[in-house]
């Protein structure tokens, strides 16, 4: 049931109709049935999956917090005949065996994500392989469907298990709200990942029907509608012929074009799909992560991925960052770095190592191909070498006088950004890293301005005539006024509630009838796919 | 939520509604110029002005000149078709019909009772053709979108058939802005561009010699389960509302299969003792006899051009006016008001489309 069609509306409108009227302390329950009935309408077997999921984490969440309580009560019952060593021994053994469970469940549960998304492109791998030894060999490809929204709810299953196992908060009994959290629908196909100490407590709580989180949610809906349907799906059209295989007349204007429009499809339809997502929760008084900054304001690749994605980077950061930085053979690298090469040299090792695995990941997490690994390792290596050449950068700045403080140092960082950026989006979007080398060699040096300001009229050439070229800039243009609003503090939503009644309404009017005139929906409108949704 | 927070939200809603039937109306849709005037000149005619209707497909609308008749006999028949309308949309081309006229007699094409395989890609498309000429909004566009998702679930249960589209037409055509083809031509019933429901098109002169169809009334041909189910509906209907229908059979060539389901149809239609005419045979106690030239009287084998038209006319309506007591309109001022002069603007139409083409530089144009 994509978001964006009028089926999902009618049955979030249900959802929420039914959510207020029943008994507060049986609001988790609508929801988990919504979530259920919402998933499996995809497909009843992509529910097993879902299903399997959720039994294996909580019972071994289960497993985890028995162990440790039983350990504490084993301490509590030997009072104070056991010294501090012997309590501190016992918790360090107990802790062991919780990580090993821990650790083994977190496999487990990668296993089937790899399994499901990666077994058939690693048996194509290796045929490949077969083919090129000339080895007559060949293994079957395997039928196997990927699960709804597989990534986002393993990775919330994992973070919840290293959660118990990290005995940040106790594990939950209650299967059905566990279920809720695995399942929740809003969340369920392109995130944002979300945190049980969080997410997972609002929704077992109960919830007033309150009307500033109805108008809220409703208005982050259609902002999220606006930029998916009136931005991202008429500019795909663009990048999707630009990008396309076989498209070999690499002009740089076109590229430049093509990676122009790609970055406002993929921001316009994985925010807004977001928007829409944090819109709908917000309405039954759920407040998601927030999972967007205005990433198009970003000074470096590093802001950049803390703009971008953010559930996924602060996942990330949690679970995959921190520990590879404090890891032993991490910290004792640095050790020996710093002996030999002095603590310059130390301190980078972490800065360097942590960046690369949590790269690697993000590239693998989008798909196993060497585009998106290449991809992984380009943002990794940038990032490290930044933060590895500050010293060099601040020497510089002192010696060229550059005064870091002003606006147009700022737009520099942005245009340094931007086109850093637009690189990696061609190693991505190109139909191969080949094609992508090629392209942004091009970028660089055939530069043609009448087609890229439309003088010569052939920039109408690639699906969007000239009319509605005019909705996209103009649509931008708000997109990016209403950015710069909010990089200087200004809360759109809260600024809007204190205007007069008439110009608010006569506001969410125009953008309804904006979105329904100018938005990319009806029968010949795939509306299903999010790309963010595929991964 | 208090009580003037809940009030506000409704008054919202209400906003957003009465914005949505505006953009509905302003999006109508615009390819089927023909069916657009033919239906909103019979839903502004005057009261009670009109003898019988004709129903159909594109059969009924090519080969009927309204004004033809009335100038011969003051008879007022108005066909009401779309393209090739799906045969399970009948009953709501005639709900329609009643909702604006109180027709005598009502003249059913048979032709969409022999279409076959219907196939729900095209099934959608052609009850659209119906759909968006209706009145938004209306208890029977609701009953006639309902039952297209009906007939396309029944075709291909596995496929979801809920499309809102069929509900409100903006939906599909709201992309029309970047084509610059808003509907803002409302005044689509002034007698200069009204033909009273008559097809009017390029290729309405166009020749195409065509071989006539052989008439054997004992091939029959299995009719598609969705035609049968709705011509027992339609006897239903029929009985229900006591209405006067005459069934009739719109010329064109057909191929043996075809010709035995129109042979199917008229065997129902004995059995169940309702009125048909054909005119495949004229000895035959239901055929009438047409003077048609198949070298220059058809413009494919599905249709007449406009000098077939003009001698289908000719022949129907003077059994029309042998068998059916109609009065003469022609001194009746409600009446004149919509159908005087519409005949002399047709020739001079005509005229003009042969003065600017060739029958051999047809073009196809709308519809």
């Amino acid at each position: 049931m994509p978001f964006t069609s009028f089926r999902f509306f009618f049955f979030l409108a249900a959802v929420i109709f039914v959510y207020y009227i029943v008994p507060k302390r049986f609001q988790w329950a609508v929801l988990l049935a919504a979530s259920y009935a919402f998933y499996l309408y995809s497909g009843i077997d992509n529910v097993f999956f879902i299903v399997g999921t959720t039994l294996f984490t909580y019972l071994s969440a289960l497993l985890m917090q028995s162990m440790r309580n039983k350990n504490q009560k084993k301490i509590d019952a030997l009072g104070d005949g056991l010294t501090v060593e012997k309590k501190r021994e016992m918790k360090k053994a107990v802790a062991k065996k919780i990580h090993t469970v821990q650790v083994l469940t977190v496999l487990v549960n990668l296993a089937t994500l790899a399994s499901l998304k990666y077994l058939n492109l690693f048996i194509g791998s290796a045929n490949d392989m077969f083919t090129l030894f000339r080895w007559d060999a060949s293994i079957p490809f395997v039928n196997l469907i990927v699960p709804l929204g597989l990534s986002y709810y393993t990775f919330n299953s994992i973070g919840y298990l290293i959660d118990i196992g990290r005995g940040k908060y106790p594990a939950e009994k209650h299967l059905g709200k566990f279920a809720l959290f695995v399942s929740f629908f809003p969340s369920v196909v392109q995130g944002p990942l979300n945190r049980f100490g969080d997410v997972g407590v609002q929704l077992k709580e109960p919830h007033k029907l309150e009307y500033d989180n109805l108008k809220n949610g409703a208005l982050l809906i259609l902002w999220g509608l606006f930029k998916k349907l009136v931005i991202a799906d008429r500019v795909s059209a663009i990048a999707g012929t630009i990008f396309a295989p076989g498209f070999t007349d690499y002009n740089g204007s076109q590229i430049l074009f093509g990676v122009l429009a790609y970055s406002f499809q993929i921001y316009g339809d994985f925010s807004g799909g977001t928007d829409i997502t944090r819109g709908a929760a917000q309405m039954m008084g759920i407040n998601l992560p927030m999972n967007f900054e205005r990433p198009f304001f970003s000074t470096s690749l590093g802001d950049f991925w803390k703009r971008w994605h953010m559930s996924l980077g602060a996942w990330m950061r949690e679970y995959v960052f921190y520990p590879v930085m404090l890891c032993r053979p991490v910290s004792n690298l640095s050790k020996k770095m710093r002996k030999k090469h002095g603590s310059y040299a130390g301190k980078m090792v972490p800065s360097v190592a942590a960046p690369m695995v949590v790269f690697f990941l993000i590239g693998i997490w989008h798909g196993i191909t060497s585009q998106y690994i290449v991809n992984g390792l380009y943002n990794a290596t940038l990032i490290s070498a930044s933060v590895a050449m500050v010293p060099v950068y601040n020497k510089l700045i002192e010696k060229l006088h550059i005064n870091t403080e002003t606006f147009s140092y700022k737009l520099f960082q942005i245009f340094r950004t931007t086109v850093l950026l637009f690189i990696s989006r061609i190693i991505v979007k190109a139909p191969s890293l080949k094609d992508a080398g090629l392209m942004i060699k091009a970028m660089f040096t055939s530069i043609d301005l009448d087609f890229l300001f439309g003088l010569d009229g052939k920039i109408y050439k690639y699906g969007v005539n000239e009319k509605e070229m005019g909705i996209v800039v103009f649509s931008i243009l708000i997109l990016l006024v209403v950015g710069i609003l909010q990089e200087n503090g200004v809360k759109i939503r809260e600024t809007l509630a204190k205007q007069n009644i008439f110009f608010r309404w006569a506001l969410v009017l125009l953008l309804i009838a904006f979105i329904l005139i100018f938005g990319v929906y009806g029968p010949n409108y795939n509306a299903s796919d999010f790309i963010y949704g595929r991964f | 939520m208090t009580k003037k927070q809940f009030l506000r939200a409704i008054a919202f809603f209400l906003c957003v509604a009465v914005m949505v039937v505006g953009l509905c109306d302003l999006f109508e849709e615009t390819n089927t110029q023909n069916s657009n005037k033919r239906f909103y000149k019979y839903r502004n005619l005057k009261e009670d002005t009109v003898d019988a209707v004709m129903v159909g497909t594109s059969g009924t609308d090519r080969y009927w000149i309204p004004s033809q008749a009335y100038e011969k006999y003051g008879m007022t028949v108005y066909p009401m078709s779309t393209n090739s309308m799906p045969v399970f949309l009948m009953i709501n081309l005639i709900e329609e019909v009643y909702t604006h006229q109180n027709p005598e007699l009502l003249i059913i094409d048979i032709r969409p009772f022999t279409q076959e395989n219907i196939d729900t890609n095209r099934m959608d498309a052609k009850a659209r053709l119906l759909l968006d000429v209706m009145e938004p909004f209306t208890v029977n566009r609701i009953k006639a979108a309902l039952n297209t998702m009906d007939a396309i679930k029944k075709v291909e249960p596995d496929k979801s058939s809920f499309d809102l589209s069929l509900f409100f037409s903006f939906i599909k055509f709201h992309s029309r802005w970047s084509e610059g083809s808003f509907r803002i031509q409302r005044n689509m019933g002034d007698v200069e561009h009204n033909y009273l429901g008559f097809y009017i098109g390029n290729k309405m002169i166009r020749k195409d010699p065509q071989t006539p169809t052989g008439y054997n009334p004992d091939n029959l041909v299995e009719l598609d389960p969705i035609c049968e189910e709705t011509l027992y509906e339609l006897f239903d209907y029929i009985e229900e509302n006591n209405l006067n229908v005459l069934f009739f059979d719109s010329p064109q060539i057909r191929n043996e299969i075809d010709m035995g389901r129109a042979n199917t149809v008229y065997s129902i239609l004995d059995k169940e003792n309702y009125k048909y005419v054909h005119y495949y045979d004229e000895n035959d106690e239901d055929g009438i006899t047409i003077d048609f030239d198949y070298i220059s009287d058809f413009y494919n084998p599905a249709h007449t051009n406009f000098y077939g038209a003009t001698k289908f006319t000719e022949a129907f309506s003077s059994y029309l006016h042998e068998n059916y007591d109609f009065e003469d309109h022609r001194n009746n001022e409600d009446v004149k008001v919509d159908w005087d002069g519409v005949q002399d603007n047709l020739i001079i139409k005509i005229a003009e489309i042969e003065a600017e083409k060739a029958p051999d530089d047809f073009i196809e144009t709308e519809e």
